[in-house]
């Protein structure tokens, strides 16, 4: 390189334009300065998109124009907007990233391809010249990439002059083709920061509404504990059996608002002295009735065994563990035994709920402690064993998962017996 | 009779504790804020008290600091309801209460009340 860094011809990087040298210079940087003009400053991705296919044609003196971007799991392209005079029913078609089309190709190797003649070559596929009525005769398809992310790849249509594009073409195209790929990851990267925001919101509002939807629980249940007494004390005919979906609803209902409010916030567990087989017991009787009605058996074993834990936090995790091994056993009957006892290593409490339903794959063993991923449809919220996790996280404990399917399901809570002193109540 | 006092501002509350503790032989008496609760403790001496936090007038926290200045109410046992958690993200645990006052509450229990969780923390606290 020259002292005064003025010799740029020599030293440009390799695949820029060398601008002083080349014979189309001042037709190349109109063309750039034109394009940048009309992509940069938009962050609406279809007004870039559309922007960045009429600033491509006129640059490259094109009669038309095609974006395809990757799909998100990078297999596949989208024809996100096909632009030019007969176009109209290309937009939103797919095809593979493979070798047998030409923006496949491209996309696949990442170079740019020369098509001086269309009609010649194996790859083009003369259906969309039949269906659109548009005659290909040469094509340039260049490779979109921006910060080293393949974005999709750009193919110009017919030089208006008639002639075949050339090789001089591609290297103008290259330009183009990184500049609109700049605009289109902004435009990417501006949507997807818009739309985090909104979920983040959404997510605010969904807490502060669970909040209150809480305190409305509340009422309902001491109301509810109180006419269940009432009830026990005087039987009232079809209200009791009547009492018992309303208070099987409201069970639903605030175990979904407890599980939003328990995922939403760190929280330190209040560990205080409690009897572990006491609180397995308690679970099942909740749990019970729930269990009868699918024809499944669900028995607690263990020895009395008393641990400093947040009997409300742990309470959580057995019912969501006993809820979702209830359901895997489905409607034809099975067993849930809910396990409490001291671990193999000393200073931890183990916990298993067990069941001999259907069991999971490996598929679905890694992603169940994802927030939102259910096997359960609309009766699930996929936040039970996020939150699970969450809480015997917060204790110092572990959670762990075995399960194949058709062979049951268990899982293994394991816990400090003593909490650490920072959780010591 | 044994002789309970349930402190808190909302009435479904006292209610629902009320509900709870009666069937296992409690008499239950009913205060509306930290200042009404610390009038019946002194006239009652009662052997249980269940304290809500977040009260007008003054706080569950401030009248637990002042049963424990009053010598006729030490063996009087304190569960501490916390609903304070889900509004800050922060609990005070008993460990902070007691760097802060000198002395712990005997239990806590979390809101929402779980019945059970109240049964078996009264059944510890009275033995």
């Amino acid at each position: 390189m020259s002292a005064n860094g003025r010799d740029q011809t020599d030293t440009a990087p390799a695949g820029a334009l060398p601008l002083a040298s080349h014979p189309l210079d001042r037709r190349a940087l109109d063309a750039l300065v034109h394009v940048c003009q009309m992509v940069a400053g938009d962050l609406d991705l279809k007004a870039v998109m559309r922007s960045a296919m009429r600033a491509a044609e006129s640059a490259m003196n094109a009669e038309a124009c095609t974006i395809f971007r990757r799909d998100p799991t990078g297999e596949n392209l989208q024809f996100y907007i096909v632009d030019g005079p007969q176009s109209d029913g290309l937009v939103s078609a797919t095809l593979p990233v493979d070798d047998h089309s030409i923006a496949g190709w491209v996309a696949r190797h990442q170079d740019p391809l020369l098509v001086p003649d269309a009609y010649c070559d194996s790859r083009f596929n003369r259906d969309y010249d039949v269906t659109t009525g548009f005659r290909t005769r040469s094509i340039i398809c260049a490779p979109l990439v921006a910060k080293g992310r393949p974005l999709g790849v750009i193919e110009v249509l017919n030089r208006r002059d008639g002639q075949p594009f050339d090789k001089e073409d591609v290297e103008l195209a290259q330009a183009v083709a990184s500049l609109i790929a700049v605009a289109i990851l902004n435009a990417e990267e501006h949507e997807a920061r818009v739309n985090a925001e909104r979920l983040a919101a959404v997510g605010q509002m969904m807490a502060g509404m669970a909040h209150c939807v809480k305190n409305i629980l509340n009422g309902l249940q001491a109301g509810s504990y109180i006419i269940d007494q009432g009830l026990a004390a005087a039987p009232a005919g079809g209200v009791a059996r009547g009492w018992e979906i309303v208070k099987r609803n409201m069970q639903f209902l605030s175990n979904i608002v407890l599980d939003m409010l328990s995922y939403s916030k760190p929280r330190k567990p209040l560990c205080q002295p409690c009897k572990i087989d006491e609180l397995c017991q308690g679970v099942a009787a909740l749990l019970q009735q729930q269990a009868g009605a699918k024809g499944v058996t669900l028995v607690t074993s263990g020895d009395p065994m008393e641990a400093c834990v947040d009997e409300s936090g742990i309470k959580r995790c057995l019912i969501n563990l006993v809820g979702n091994a209830i359901d895997a056993c489905g409607d034809s009957g099975g067993r849930v035994q809910i396990e409490a006892g001291p671990a193999a290593t000393d200073g931890l409490l183990a916990l298993r709920v067990r069941d001999n339903g259907c069991g999971m794959d490996a598929s679905a063993r890694e992603k169940i402690f994802a927030p939102f991923f259910s096997t359960k449809g609309s009766k699930g919220t996929g936040l039970g064993l996020a939150v699970t996790k969450k809480i015997v996280e917060e204790h110092g404990g572990t959670i762990q998962v075995q399960s194949a399917p058709g062979a049951g399901t268990e899982f293994t809570l394991l816990l400090p017996v003593k909490p650490s002193t920072d959780s010591t109540a | 009779m044994r002789k309970a006092l349930v402190v808190d501002d909302e009435s479904d509350a006292r209610a629902f504790i009320r509900a709870i503790l009666e069937p296992d032989g409690w008499e239950v008496a009913e205060a509306v804020d930290g200042v009404d609760g610390l009038n019946q403790a002194k006239s009652l001496r009662p052997e249980l008290i269940v304290l809500d936090v977040q009260m007008p007038r003054k706080t569950g926290f401030d009248m637990f600091y002042d049963l424990c200045q009053d010598p006729a109410l030490q063996d009087t046992k304190v569960i501490m309801l916390t609903g304070v958690a889900e509004k800050t993200g922060i609990r005070f645990t008993s460990k902070d209460m007691g760097e802060f006052l000198g002395k712990e509450p005997d239990a806590y229990v979390e809101k929402p009340i779980d019945p059970d969780i109240l049964k078996r923390a009264v059944l510890r606290v009275t033995a």
